[in-house]
C-alpha cells in the first residue's frame, strides 16, 4: 500500500463514475449524518487514470462538500496501476466490514462485476461476502431489480428484501400493483409473502394477471381508508376463500359447530393444521376441580360426542 | 413415445463384467463406453443424456419410505437404478436426486444374493418386490435385459413376485422369459390430456395398454397405477375416459390391484417444477401442509376423487383390489367404507390379491411389510361414535 497518498483535492478535479456509485439512494441519509457530524471524518477514495481522478468511494460525501463549497477534500488516491475491477472489490470489502448491503447495492455491486465476471464467479467469490442466498434464479434476480431500482426504491421502506425478489419477476403493471398494495398493509415479511404466493397461485391457476387480481378483486379492500391490519387480514380470508374454497367451506362448519355447542369459554377445540391428521386438541382452563368436573361432564354427553364424531370424520 | 438410448456408456471398473454391461454392449455398438481408467477426470463427468453403471455398495433392498401417518402398501423396494428420462413435469425424482444422468447398478450377483438371503430366510413371508420406484423399471430394458434376469429369477420363488412399474412400451424382451406367474407388469396411468401435457415422453395410454394386453397374452399379471391423480374442471370425465379404456382392452382376472394416489409433493418441488413453467397449474390449488411435511390436496378433494374411481372401478369389477397410496384411515373410510385395518392392514390386503389372483406365496402366513417397514404405521380407526371420552 506503499503507493497510496492521501492528498486534500478541490472538488472540481474529481469525476465522478456512476460505475463506482452503488449506494447513491443512501445520499439523503448520509448527508443527514454529515449535518450533525459537521464535517468529513474519512476520506474519500479516488482512482488516477489517464482521463483524470475518479471518485471511487464517498459519492454521498463528495456532493455533502460540493453543495457546501468545500475546496479540499481529503482523499486517498489509488495509483492508475489499480484496475476498474479491483478498486470495486476494495470498496465493496471495505464497506462490507462495517455494515450490510442492503438489495439495491447488492444488486448494483453483482451487476458491476458481471461487466469482468461471468455468473458463476461471482457467485462462487462474492455472494457469501454480500449475504445473497447461492439460490437459482438470484443471479438473475438482482440483474432484474437493478434494472428496476429507480421503482423499487420508493417502497424499499414497506417492501421486505424477499418480496422485492419475487415481485420484480411479475410482469411491470402487477409488480407496481403490488407495490402500491403493500405500501397501504404495511405487513410483516411473512404476510408479504403469503399473499404474494395466494396471488401466483390463483393467477396461474384462473390465468388471471397479478395485476388483475390486485386491481379487480382486492382494491377495494385495501385502497380503504381503514385500519391496515384489518386491511391485511380481509386481502388474506379473500385470498384463502378464493384459492381454498372447500378448506373455507369446511373451517366454516367447523365454527358453526363450536358456535352450536354453547361450550363455556374455558374450553377450546382446535381441529387439526387444515384437517390434516389425527390430532385433535382440547384445552380446558379451570381453578377448581369441580370446575373440572363440570367442563368433563359436559364434553361426556352423548349428543356432544356425537356432533364431534361427526366433525371429525 | 420419445426415449433413445444413452448417448455414452460411463462404467466404474468393478463393473465391466457385469451382464448389464455386456448387453448394453452388445445391444448398443455405437455408443462409447466409457471407464474410468481410459478417460481424464475432468472427461469423467456424465450428462443427461449419459447413462452410469456403477457398482452399488449400500443395500439393494429397502422398504417403501412410508410414515406413521398414513398407510403404506408394505412393496419391497428392488433398488436397481436412479433417476429417470421420461421427465414426467410432476415427477419427484427432479427433487430427489442430485445426479443429472441415468444411474444403474452393476453388480447384478450382490444384488441378487441380497435378495435370495432375504427370500431363503423368512420363507413364511410373502414378499411383493419392485424396481420402480426410484426409476422406470424397464425404461433401459431393451439395451440392459435386465428383465432377462429378474424375471426368471423370480419365477421360481414360492415367496415372491416382481412387479416392473412402466410408463413405457419395452415390454418385448418379457415375450419369451419362463415368468411362471410370478412378475406383474404394471402401468401408471393418467387422464389423457395429462398424460399429453406433462407425460409428453412417456407411451401414449392406447400404447400402454395395448403393451399391457400383450403381456396378459404372454400370460403375466397386470396392475395399474393411477398415481398422481390431479383435480384439474373435468378431471370426472377425463378419468373416465381412461378407466373405460383400461377395462375395454384388458381382461378383468389379470388385474391384481389398481392403486390410487392423489398429486402430492414436498415444496421444493413445486418451486423447481415452476423455475422451469412459471405458468404451471398443476401445483396450485387447494395444497395443504400434511405431518408428514407433503403438500396434499385437501383431504375433502381427495376423498371426492377417490370416491369417484373407486365406484367407478367397482362398476366394472367388484371384486378387484384397488387400494389408495399414502393415504390416512380417516380418507379410507370416506373413500372405501372401511379402513385397512377392517382387513388386517393395507400389507395383508395386497398379500391377499396376491395370493388369489396369482396364487403365488399361499403358504405364506406373513407380510414383508412386518420385517421390513421399519416406521411405525397409523393405528386402527375407532369407532368415536360409541366411545367415551373419559
Amino acid at each position: 500500500m506503499k503507493e497510496l497518498t492521501l492528498e486534500y483535492l478541490h472538488p472540481d478535479i474529481i469525476k465522478e463514475d456512476d460505475f463506482f456509485n452503488i449506494s447513491s439512494h443512501r445520499m439523503e441519509n448520509t448527508h443527514k449524518v454529515l449535518d450533525e457530524i459537521g464535517g468529513i471524518l474519512s476520506p474519500l477514495w479516488v482512482l488516477k487514470t489517464s482521463n483524470g481522478i475518479i471518485l471511487v468511494d464517498g459519492y454521498s460525501r463528495f456532493r455533502w462538500a460540493k453543495n457546501r463549497n468545500i475546496s479540499d477534500i481529503p482523499c486517498v488516491i489509488f495509483p492508475e496501476s489499480t484496475s476498474t475491477l479491483d478498486m470495486l472489490i476494495k470498496k465493496v470489502t471495505s464497506i462490507s466490514l462495517v455494515r450490510s448491503f442492503d438489495i439495491i447495492e447488492k444488486a448494483n455491486i453483482v451487476s458491476r462485476l458481471y461487466r469482468f465476471l461471468s455468473p458463476a464467479e461471482i457467485k462462487e467469490r462474492f455472494f457469501e461476502r454480500l449475504k445473497i442466498p447461492k439460490k437459482p434464479r438470484m443471479f438473475k434476480t438482482l440483474l432484474k431489480i437493478v434494472d428496476m431500482s429507480e421503482e423499487i426504491l420508493k417502497y424499499t421502506e414497506v417492501l421486505r428484501d424477499k418480496a422485492i425478489m419475487r415481485l420484480v419477476w411479475w410482469d411491470r403493471n402487477s409488480m407496481r400493483a403490488a407495490f402500491d398494495m403493500f405500501l397501504e398493509l404495511k405487513c410483516s415479511t411473512n404476510v408479504q409473502m403469503e399473499i404474494i404466493e395466494l396471488i401466483e397461485d390463483i393467477s396461474r391457476l384462473r390465468e388471471e394477471t397479478p395485476y388483475f387480481i390486485i386491481n379487480h378483486k382486492l382494491k377495494k379492500i385495501w385502497a380503504d381508508k381503514g385500519d391496515f391490519r384489518l386491511k391485511t387480514q380481509k386481502i388474506r380470508d379473500t385470498l384463502k376463500k378464493e384459492l381454498f374454497p372447500k378448506l373455507s367451506e369446511r373451517e366454516k362448519c367447523f365454527s358453526s359447530f363450536i358456535k352450536g355447542q354453547k361450550l363455556p369459554g374455558n374450553i377450546k377445540i382446535e381441529h387439526p393444521p387444515f384437517f390434516e391428521g389425527d390430532l385433535w386438541k382440547i384445552s380446558i382452563s379451570f381453578s377448581e376441580a369441580s370446575e373440572l368436573e363440570s367442563y368433563l361432564e359436559k364434553l361426556n354427553d352423548h349428543h356432544f360426542i356425537k356432533a364431534l364424531s361427526k366433525i371429525i370424520d | 413415445m420419445i426415449t433413445s438410448p444413452p448417448k455414452r456408456i460411463f462404467l466404474q471398473p468393478e463393473v465391466v463384467n457385469s451382464p448389464v454391461v455386456e448387453n448394453l454392449k452388445k445391444n448398443l455398438p455405437q455408443v462409447r463406453f466409457i471407464t474410468k481408467q481410459e478417460t481424464s477426470a475432468k472427461e469423467f463427468v456424465p450428462s443427461r443424456t449419459d447413462l452410469q453403471v456403477l457398482k452399488f455398495k449400500g443395500r439393494f433392498i429397502r422398504s417403501c419410505p412410508a410414515t406413521k401417518y398414513y398407510h403404506c402398501c408394505g412393496y419391497v423396494i428392488l433398488h436397481f437404478g436412479e433417476r429417470c428420462t421420461i421427465d414426467c413435469t410432476y415427477c419427484i425424482l427432479q427433487a430427489y436426486w442430485n445426479q443429472p444422468c441415468l444411474r444403474i447398478f452393476g453388480n447384478i450377483d450382490d444384488m441378487l444374493s441380497e435378495v435370495e438371503e432375504m427370500l431363503n430366510s423368512h420363507r413364511n413371508t410373502l414378499f411383493r418386490i419392485g424396481t420402480g420406484e426410484f426409476t422406470d423399471s424397464l425404461l433401459l430394458d431393451p439395451w440392459t435385459g435386465l428383465s432377462e434376469i429378474l424375471v426368471p429369477y423370480f419365477a421360481g420363488k414360492d415367496n415372491a413376485i416382481l412387479e416392473l412399474k412402466t410408463k413405457t412400451v419395452f415390454i418385448e424382451r418379457l415375450k419369451p422369459l419362463w415368468h411362471g406367474g410370478h412378475t406383474i407388469v404394471s402401468w401408471s396411468l393418467n387422464a389423457p390430456n395429462i398424460v399429453k401435457s406433462e407425460e409428453s415422453k412417456a407411451a401414449s395410454i392406447s400404447d400402454r395398454l395395448l403393451a399391457a394386453k400383450k403381456c396378459t397374452e404372454w400370460g403375466y399379471f397386470l396392475a395399474f397405477h393411477f398415481d398422481p391423480i390431479f383435480y384439474f374442471p373435468g378431471w370426472k370425465e377425463s378419468y373416465s375416459m381412461t378407466l373405460q379404456q383400461l377395462f375395454d382392452t384388458i381382461p378383468r382376472d389379470k388385474i391384481v390391484y389398481i392403486s390410487l394416489g392423489s398429486f402430492r409433493f414436498m415444496p421444493e418441488l413445486k418451486r423447481e417444477i415452476l423455475k422451469k413453467r412459471p405458468r404451471w397449474k398443476l401445483a396450485s390449488g387447494e395444497f395443504v401442509m400434511s405431518p408428514d411435511g407433503k403438500m396434499r390436496y385437501f383431504r375433502d378433494i381427495r376423498i371426492e376423487l377417490y370416491k369417484f374411481f373407486v365406484s367407478r372401478i367397482r362398476e366394472f369389477d367388484p371384486t378387484l383390489c384397488v387400494y389408495l397410496c399414502m393415504e390416512s384411515g380417516k380418507v379410507w373410510k370416506k373413500a372405501f367404507g372401511f379402513h385397512p385395518g377392517d382387513k388386517g392392514g393395507l400389507p395383508a390386503m395386497l398379500d391377499r390379491a396376491v395370493k388369489e389372483r396369482m396364487q403365488v406365496g399361499t403358504k405364506c402366513t406373513q407380510s414383508a411389510s412386518s420385517l421390513l417397514l421399519t416406521k411405525p404405521q397409523p393405528e386402527n380407526s375407532c369407532d368415536f361414535s360409541t366411545s367415551k371420552i373419559i
